[in-house]
């Protein structure tokens, strides 16, 4: 499994210290999310112009309409995506395991890519049932051809594969539809974005993960269980294949919304549980799954806050930053390891 | 017969990258004999067949091959004078015996070179002695556990080296198996008087198999010589700590140590 | 001749035999038909009819030639590659040259280094940004100077990720770069000419037999480490070695084809259950296999072309043959996995 360095051994003072840092630190992106863009607003007028009353009518609106959605979006995005990859891997028993890797992502955009670019008549609200569609269909070609993996890189492997094989086939989509605009949509679907969401996208996304976060969190036991070995877990009363295949559906449905709305936003979903656990110390999912959340959050909202900043007064789509911000840690935890992330 | 010892490891330090397993070992091999390395684990057996073979580096001392320093040879110059059966030894999948055993003409042969006349014959009379000719165009996976032990020997004995190492041949195999490799080995010696070197977990096998015993413990010799000699109560308690009993074979009358555990004292 | 031998030969006959037969339909294709045994004679004959001649030595031969070429390049790259990783979903894509030279090509086309792009340097660009990718996995991934397959493929997919993330990048700054980039991500064929044969043919021409005269060398790495080693190999150089002769393909392919995937993965794959694990047997086959899979896959994509079955689609140069691989491969691909990770 993965290692278990427990990094915060002097227990509760030490969680709070944790919790109370990553708090603030979220806190404090949360204030550049709000200040940052066209037009800039000082951090210090933010309340009067969120709570009150104050403020440009251009500014309220950028706040109230544009920014306010974008922070919850990059903060439910965040929680979704990192929980998603939590649950997989915990489930999977491998560290390798995420939404992109399992194809959860790539079948989710080459289905909205399918609907969006072929005009298929599908009314917005239903947009995430049909990223679920394909997420879920995409997954399930990736578990069954990488049964029988030798390995948990082998497993990977497959999921690259296909990915590749799914990221392939957006752009052949892309390709065929072939209009100018096409190619603006091609960052829709192989990137994410979270430029120009509005309320409407918050409250696709919400009834998704309002469901699916607190099931999670309630299941996070039965995921434990299903760490050990198949016969172990077995004999322990788990039924193990409809177990896992249950936390596959709910991680493939975490994420569906949010692909529907902003794209797959790449690498929060690998990276984010390999950070909680390093935070947290074991690999017991009634830790990692809340952590996950929240570190996920904040590797998203980091991202945006970067993805507005880089080439300002341009944007860049946050899928983009978020592998820019992932790469690095990712490479290090890579060399740290002595054999690969296994 | 020839002085030089085939392997003679002489004040030899190695290890992995954070462990040193051997410190100052001395150990000479004797030409066309069978030596049985054993001992508990992490006692350093791997690491001297791995020393051996050049496989690890020797921080301190010398690894001597027929008296000339490893350090001097390619290690095509290596291969061809031992050869090495690893602990966990794996090939690509599908590959037929004969493609396996066509592997070991590599020192001979180099990146370019043809398998050529002599090639081909070291190929087939590899197969040969190893009973496998007629499974050389079988898919290696296809083949139970001891045939496909003895492909990995067939490989090993088309390189053409006089020594021969395996590093723990026949830990994962059933009894049957087992000893077929055994026999193999033994009439490996017997008919082309070659040396070899066998790490060993089943104290039998050793006493019944080998010329000699080597016992190592903690990265150290702690006994060397005839199995009789050296496979003793007293060994079996200190070194492995666990009790053992005489035992003496009615048909050849020969006396043989081994463990036995605690219901049968 | 023993019966495998005899089974070889008779499909790599078959196998060419098949290419010769696209090579000839690929030449006939096009605006104007042109029936086998004209184009023969166009090929051969000096007093055949002009404009045959014209149309097949000046318009067709120089693609038909490419996708040959191109196809030998990425079934003996994907090969090697499948050999140094020792994994069968291994592909040309994972040196990270693929990455690298779309992002020097991008680069080019939007004209940040200052200089006017002409069409025939953009080949030298993107195999600068090819070995520049190439170098970049390697060295994030070595460590004390060793290549350990585990590690390369995980910082090649890392590594990749950030560089197509750099490209999408750059490709924001410039509406030109964004069109004309993407027959560059897919892989196509459209529109090549001389200039880029005469580009392909050093590098097929001294890659291609380096790669099949070191057959031996290849099985030899496909053992564990201590067999291969204690066969007299040079087990880090020898990776090395046929790591960057995979990418030196690879980025040969990419400089005049774009990024086409599929026949990197599939050629070696279906050239070892045909004939075999051995490379002296396997890896002719895959670069045999490798023609044939572009020729028809080139052919494909220019009858689609003639007559486009996508209402949507605007006038277009033709369909890029990338799009066919990755629609019509796709199936065959999951299967191709499935078998071979048993």
């Amino acid at each position: 499994m993965r290692e278990t360095t427990a990094a915060v051994p002097g227990g509760s003072s030490r969680w709070a210290a944790a919790a109370g840092g990553l708090a603030a630190v979220i806190a404090v992106l949360a204030v550049a999310e709000l200040s940052i863009g066209q037009p800039m607003i000082a951090p210090e007028r933010l309340p009067g112009v969120l709570f009150g009353e104050s403020g440009e009518p251009l500014e309220r609106l950028a706040i109230h309409e544009l920014r306010l959605p974008r922070l919850i979006l990059a903060v439910l995005g965040g929680a979704g995506f990192g929980l998603s990859g939590a649950i997989l891997q915990v489930v999977l028993r491998n560290p390798l395991a995420s939404p992109e890797l399992l194809g959860v992502s790539g079948g989710a955009s080459l289905a909205m890519a399918v609907v969006l670019l072929l005009n298929v008549p599908v009314v917005f609200s239903l947009h995430p049932v049909v990223a679920l569609a394909g997420g879920l269909g995409a997954s399930v070609v990736v578990l069954l051809t990488s049964r029988g993996a030798r390995s948990p890189v082998e497993a990977a492997l497959t999921g690259v594969a296909v990915a590749a094989l799914l990221n392939g086939m957006i752009v052949a989509v892309i390709s065929l539809a072939a209009s100018s605009g096409a190619v603006q949509v091609l960052f829709l679907f192989t990137v994410g974005n979270l430029s120009n969401r509005s309320w409407n996208h918050v409250e696709l996304v919400c009834p998704w993960l309002a469901a699916g976060i607190p099931t999670a969190l309630v299941l996070a036991q039965a995921a434990n269980v299903l760490q050990l070995h198949d016969d172990l877990s077995s004999s322990l009363g788990a039924r193990t294949l409809q177990l896992r295949a249950l936390f596959v559906v709910l991680a493939a449905s975490l994420v569906a919304a949010l692909v529907a709305v902003a794209g797959p936003i790449a690498w929060v979903g690998l990276l984010t549980p390999h950070l909680a656990g390093l935070l947290v110390g074991k690999p017991d999912a009634r830790l990692l799954f809340p952590a996950s959340m929240v570190i996920g959050a904040l590797l998203v909202l980091a991202s945006d806050v970067l993805a507005k900043v880089v080439i300002y007064p341009w944007e860049v789509p946050v899928g983009l930053c978020t592998t820019l911000v992932a790469a690095p840690p990712m490479l290090w935890l890579l060399r740290r390891s002595s054999a690969g992330l296994v | 017969m020839s002085e030089r010892a085939p392997v003679r490891l002489a004040g030899v330090a190695s290890g992995y990258r954070r462990r040193l397993v051997l410190d100052g070992l001395d150990l000479a091999l004797r030409r066309g004999t069978i030596t049985a390395i054993v001992g508990p684990n992490g006692s350093g057996k791997s690491t001297v067949i791995r020393a051996m073979a050049r496989l690890l580096p020797a921080r301190r001392g010398v690894v001597l091959l027929d008296g000339r320093d490893v350090r001097e040879l390619t290690s095509r110059d290596i291969a061809r004078r031992v050869s090495v059966l690893p602990q966990a030894p794996s090939g690509p999948a599908g590959i037929t015996v004969r493609e396996l055993v066509e592997m070991g003409r590599f020192p001979h042969t180099g990146f370019f070179g043809r398998l050529g006349v002599s090639g081909h014959r070291a190929v087939q009379e590899a197969l040969e002695l190893t009973g496998l000719a007629d499974l050389a165009a079988r898919p290696l996976d296809e083949l139970s556990g001891g045939e496909r032990q003895r492909a990995w020997i067939a490989l090993a004995l088309a390189q053409g080296a006089q020594t021969l190492l395996l590093d723990e041949p026949t830990t994962f195999l059933d009894v049957r198996h087992q000893f077929e490799v055994l026999d193999l080995l033994l009439s490996l010696r017997r008919d082309r008087g070659m040396t070899i070197v066998v790490v060993l977990h089943h104290l039998v096998h050793a006493a019944n198999y080998a010329d000699r015993v080597v016992v190592m413990e903690g990265g150290r010799v702690v006994a060397d010589g005839a199995p009789s000699d050296v496979l003793t109560v007293d060994l079996f308690t200190r070194v492995f700590g666990v009790a053992a009993r005489l035992f003496i074979d009615p048909e050849s009358g020969r006396s043989l140590c081994l463990p036995v555990g605690r219901s049968m004292t | 001749m023993n019966e495998p031998a005899r089974h070889f030969a008779a499909v790599m006959l078959a196998a060419g035999a098949g290419a010769l037969v696209l090579f000839v339909l690929h030449l006939g294709l096009g605006t104007v038909w042109i029936p086998p045994e004209r184009v023969f004679l166009a090929l051969v004959d000096r007093a055949a009819d002009p404009t045959d001649r014209t149309i097949v030595w000046g318009l067709r031969l120089p693609r038909a030639l490419l996708a040959l070429l191109v196809g030998m390049m990425l079934g003996l790259s994907g090969a090697l590659m499948q050999s140094v990783m020792r994994n069968r979903l291994a592909e040309p894509g994972l040196t990270g040259v693929s990455a690298g030279g779309v992002l020097m090509a991008v680069v080019f086309l939007a004209g940040l280094w200052g200089l006017p792009a002409p069409r025939p340097f953009l080949p030298v660009a993107v195999l600068g940004g090819a070995i520049a990718g190439c170098a970049l996995v390697l060295l994030a991934s070595q460590r004390l100077g060793r290549i350990d397959p585990l590690r390369l493929l995980l910082t090649a997919v890392i590594v990749n990720a950030l560089l197509v993330s750099l490209t999408s990048l750059v490709m924001l700054r410039s509406e030109y770069a964004l069109g004309s980039i993407l027959p560059w991500l897919i892989g196509s064929l459209n529109g090549r000419v001389w200039g880029d044969a005469w580009i392909a043919l050093p590098w097929a021409g001294l890659g291609v037999p380096m790669g099949l005269l070191a057959a031996r060398a290849i099985n030899l790495l496909q053992l564990d480490d201590d067999s291969s080693r204690a066969l007299g190999l040079p087990l880090h150089g020898a990776r090395l070695a046929a790591f960057a002769l995979a990418a030196g393909l690879a980025a040969g392919a990419l400089s005049v084809a774009g990024s086409v995937g599929f026949i990197g993965l599939a050629a070696p794959n279906v050239a070892r259950v045909v004939a075999g694990a051995d490379a002296r047997r396997a890896l002719p086959l895959a670069v045999m296999l490798g023609c044939l899979l572009l020729l028809a896959a080139d052919l494909v994509a220019q009858s689609v072309s003639i007559k486009p079955p996508i209402p949507s689609s605007t006038q277009r140069a033709g369909l890029p043959v990338g799009a066919v691989l990755a629609l019509f491969g796709a199936p065959l691909l999951v299967v191709l996995i499935r078998r071979s990770v048993r």
